[in-house]
């Protein structure tokens, strides 16, 4: 318990050390999200809902996405730097500590800015969406929070899980160049799959609803989609369990 | 002598450059397959339920041509290529080689371009493949207009690039101003929406602005196939590569000589 203390006090010393990048981040934020709410409002022009979202709807969407990157960003920095020192020979250290890898493996070296600022975002997401958090009952606020961090655990488990690779390949795994690029269809609603396909992905990869289930029990109140995440998380969890016991047979440390 | 030199020293470094995008395959094969099927798809999902007077195939086409011309603007790595080596003290042997230092960097972005070329000739063959209305005997004139207007805007692509990795002359890092410039290539290149879709006023940004050239107007050509839009792009891509050009030789020339490592 020490030992995990000891890391995340590490980590938020290591935040306050650079303070800049705060600013720095905050600027990209700004940039990236401002561009993709452009987009997404300039698509309206052409029609007044897509798959059944409306404007301020889908940009709530595209919102709660960053919220859900920013806290994934903190302990994906960590899944990272972990296997960059496997595939560089250097993770020998990590496994012969009296603490179970998978600490290392996610607060090692997480990112505490990410967490802080997503955390911030998501705080503030009553004051930049009046219009739907005003109408929302308390379970469903409870059940988009809950959401939110099964969505996190997701896309976790899904970078870790292609991350794990790195143990038999022993080189880097663009793990992060391929999740960058699915957040891209991250915005889009689940709606606009038509019903099997989107529950089918549900299931199978539920990364790629993040954001747009825990906003469908905010808004719409769909329950149901948020049970069949949850199964997703099930799924993932199972897949992650056995990806990486099989791919960790194929670590070679230095002691052979 | 020197002169016979030059042009067979930067095909040496043309290949040199085609050598290292090849030389990660895995990174190649997941950066043709994810990073255009998954944006690509992104469109054709949000488009399929538009109303249809608005979206059609010649929109679907726009987005095929548009990602894969954004694939293939890879000024990403030369960024961090140059940057890292004018960090790490590493670019005085890159300027004892007999090649201009902007040259040979301008010969492995294209060298490493030609590995993409694939990937852009990819959708214009489907584009004459499913449209009964063009016929193959076009082609070849197609093509080579296609490729002209492409050599130009990687010419403009490298350029930005290169006028911001001079930035770390400055600064020391460019990590921050490689993702902000990422995010501007992608929506001002027009990869998000076609410039004729903004309102008016912001079509004007959207069809000038220097990232239009080597994305947005080009896919414009290839699903118009109108010579008017090939003038257009053409002028365009050779004003900004003009330009560009202006700005970057005097900036170079006078950091290059600021610039003091080892041998001071």
């Amino acid at each position: 318990m020490n030992y995990i203390r000891y890391l995340i006090a590490k980590n938020i010393r290591l935040a306050f050390a650079y303070r800049l990048e705060f600013i720095g981040m905050l600027l990209v934020l700004a940039v990236s999200y401002g561009f993709r709410v452009t987009y997404l409002n300039r698509l309206f022009a052409f029609t007044d809902n897509v798959g059944g979202w409306s404007r301020v709807e889908l940009i709530f969407i595209a919102y709660t996405l960053i919220v859900v990157s920013l806290i994934t960003d903190a302990f994906d920095t960590s899944i990272h730097a972990f296997f960059r020192k496997v595939y560089q020979g250097e993770s020998e250290p990590y496994f012969i500590r009296p603490v179970h890898i998978f600490h290392y493996l996610f607060l090692g070296w997480m990112k505490v800015s990410s967490l802080v600022i997503g955390g911030v975002l998501g705080a503030l997401s009553p004051l930049f969406f009046p219009e739907i958090w005003a109408n929302a009952e308390p379970f469903r606020i409870i059940c988009y929070i809950a959401l939110v961090f099964v969505g996190v655990a997701v896309n976790l488990l899904l970078i870790t899980i292609l991350s794990s690779l790195t143990f038999v390949f022993k080189r880097r795994v663009p793990s992060d160049f391929i999740f960058g690029e699915m957040t891209r269809i991250m915005v889009l609603p689940e709606s606009l799959y038509g019903k099997n396909v989107g529950r089918g992905l549900l299931l199978m990869v539920p990364s790629i609803f993040c954001s747009a289930i825990p906003s469908a029990v905010l808004v719409q109140g769909k329950y149901d989609l948020g049970i069949w995440m949850l199964a997703g998380l099930g799924v993932t969890a199972l897949l992650f369990k056995l990806i990486y016991q099989a791919t960790f047979r194929h670590y070679e440390g230095l002691g052979g | 002598m020197f002169r016979s030199l030059i042009p067979s020293a930067l095909v040496i470094f043309a290949r040199n450059g085609m050598r290292l995008v090849l030389l990660d395959r895995t990174l190649l094969g997941i950066d043709y397959f994810f990073a255009t099927s998954l944006p690509l798809l992104m469109q054709i999902i949000i488009w399929w339920s538009m109303p249809s007077s608005i979206s059609g195939p010649s929109m679907i086409f726009y987005f095929a041509y548009a990602i894969a011309l954004n694939r293939t603007n890879n000024g990403y790595s030369t960024i961090e290529d140059v940057s890292y080596s004018i960090v790490s003290g590493r670019i005085e042997t890159a300027l004892m080689k007999p090649v201009n230092y902007p040259l040979q960097k301008l010969a492995e972005f294209m060298g490493g371009s030609i590995v993409y070329l694939p990937l852009v000739i990819a959708p214009a063959i489907a584009d004459f493949a499913f449209n009964p209305e063009l016929s193959f005997s076009r082609f070849p004139v197609f093509l080579g207009m296609y490729l002209l207007l492409i050599t130009l805007g990687q010419l403009v692509c490298f350029l930005i690039s290169f006028l911001i990795s001079l930035l770390t002359f400055r600064t020391g890092r460019t990590d921050l101003v490689l993702t902000i410039y990422l995010s501007c290539a992608a929506f001002f290149g027009g990869i998000l929406l076609p410039p004729d879709l903004w309102p008016e006023g912001a079509r004007v940004i959207m069809e000038w602005n220097p990232f239009a050239f080597t994305v947005a107007s080009i896919s414009q050509f290839a699903i118009t196939k109108d010579f008017s839009q090939f003038w257009f792009a053409l002028r365009g891509g050779a004003f900004y590569t003009v330009l560009l050009s202006l700005v970057c030789i005097p900036i170079w020339n006078r950091v290059s000589r600021q610039y003091t490592a080892i041998g001071g």
